[in-house]
């Protein structure tokens, strides 16, 4: 990055390459969206190309990156107003993996897993998200959230409890 | 709930599963009197949340990036280009034109003289640190794609290989892992085919022969048949004989083998 900031900016396609898929990862999992998520990437990496003078170097590149992420996945909700829940979406992402007979009440506790994961607010989601899938270390999540390390665990176990709660009323509707 | 039970729940679901300290946080959640099979629940959705996949981004993505990161350089190149602005200043100034010319070649002086005394000018060295880096940017993105998840990604780094002018070690390394393990075909014949290309590394030609051995695969041992052919390479033949020892081996790869071992003899 501290190449990039220096004025060589072709050098921001190794970081390209290197966090693409999880930016779209974070994203979609957030919008379930594959456009949108494409878009909200291009976005991140056009802020970062704009703003690359304000990356002080000292701290994780990561976390700066997810920072910009959060900042313009906030921007596109409220540009969008309502956020639109599209569970069915992932459905076909999980298909192919799962073809075998033995693992098919794997996949289907996956599918209900992932609804369940759609139900959950938005903050909540994305707390998961930045501390389940990016390997985002606490206090580099409270820095993107703007809150402290140990408030950062709390929400991690609340809103991780709560998705155990819709999980499992879920579970209950299905098989009851 | 207490907020200390709420760390603690956090702290058991990081910690290692069957450690020290895992033990440490249960035995301390039975005495603050934490439900154990809400524990249980929470650490089955805990690890099924990180099984959920999710789909690859599309080649779109990757245009639209590279072209933004095009247009980035042009605009940088159109800022060198306004210098290119002066020079038509000049020529409607004349004596502007000639007190820059005079500056031109008192500073051209100093750098001539400068350079007859420097055994190696800055110039020169800028532009081998610049090819360096260049270089070392190649090797890296190529890297980075071999070791991407998604196999489209691996093939066009494997493919990106006859690009290089040389190759690291951490390449050779990720090719020759990509050759043995690879979970698709495609990206193994290719890595095989870019490997050939870089036969005069030693190391690469090693990495070949021993790839024989490793590998079950009839396309991917047919095209290693070829190259040890195109390479002569003589010391395949011991581990095409052994390969032949293999009474399961596919009937098209033996015959093929046995041409092979034929003429390397």
């Amino acid at each position: 990055m501290l190449w990039v900031k220096s004025g060589e900016t072709e050098k921001l396609a190794i970081l390209f390459e290197r966090y693409k898929q999880n930016l779209f990862a974070y994203f979609f999992r957030l919008t379930r969206d594959h456009q949108s998520s494409e878009d909200l990437v291009q976005n991140v990496f056009m802020r970062i190309l704009k703003y690359r003078q304000k990356f002080s170097g000292y701290g994780s590149f990561t976390a700066w990156m997810y920072q910009i992420a959060h900042n313009v996945f906030v921007d596109h909700t409220r540009k969008n107003n309502r956020y639109k829940e599209m569970p069915e979406m992932l459905e076909a992402g999980l298909e192919d993996d799962f073809d075998h007979d033995a693992h098919y009440i794997q996949k289907e506790n996956l599918q209900m897993l992932d609804k369940a994961l759609n139900k959950l607010g938005k903050d909540k989601r994305e707390i998961l998200i930045l501390s389940k899938y990016q390997g985002l270390k606490y206090k580099e999540i409270g820095k993107i959230l703007n809150c402290s390390e140990g408030n950062v665990k709390i929400k991690v176990f609340r809103a991780l409890n709560e998705l155990k709660d819709i999980y499992l009323q879920m579970e209950d509707i299905n098989h009851g | 709930m207490d907020k200390n039970i709420e760390l603690l729940v956090i702290a058991y679901l990081d910690s290692r599963p069957g450690s020290d300290e895992q033990q440490r946080l249960e035995a301390a959640l039975i005495k603050a009197g934490y439900d154990m099979q809400e524990l249980e629940s929470l650490v089955s959705v805990n690890e099924n949340l990180e099984k959920l996949n999710v789909p690859e981004p599309s080649e779109r993505m990757d245009t639209r990036f590279y072209d933004m990161l095009a247009m980035q350089e042009h605009k940088s190149e159109r800022f060198m280009n306004g210098f290119m602005g002066l020079k038509a200043f000049f020529d409607f100034s004349p004596k502007v034109f000639a007190v820059a010319v005079y500056s031109l070649v008192l500073l051209m002086s100093g750098w001539f003289l400068g350079g007859r005394f420097t055994p190696q000018t800055n110039y020169e060295h800028r532009l081998n640190t610049m090819q360096t880096e260049m270089r070392d940017m190649k090797q890296l993105v190529t890297l980075t794609l071999i070791q991407h998840p998604s196999a489209m990604q691996r093939l066009q780094g494997v493919s990106r290989v006859s690009d290089l002018d040389t190759l690291g070690v951490a390449i050779v390394h990720a090719l020759l892992m990509t050759l043995n393990n690879d979970t698709n075909i495609d990206v193994r014949l290719m890595a095989a085919q870019s490997l050939a290309r870089f036969s005069d590394y030693p190391m690469v030609r090693e990495g070949l022969v021993h790839a024989i051995n490793v590998q079950k695969n009839p396309q991917v041992l047919l095209m290693l048949a070829d190259i040890m052919v195109s390479l002569h390479e003589k010391e395949s033949i011991y581990s095409f004989e052994q390969l032949l020892a293999n009474r399961d081996l596919d009937q098209n790869v033996r015959d093929k083998i046995e041409k092979s071992i034929l003429t390397l003899l």
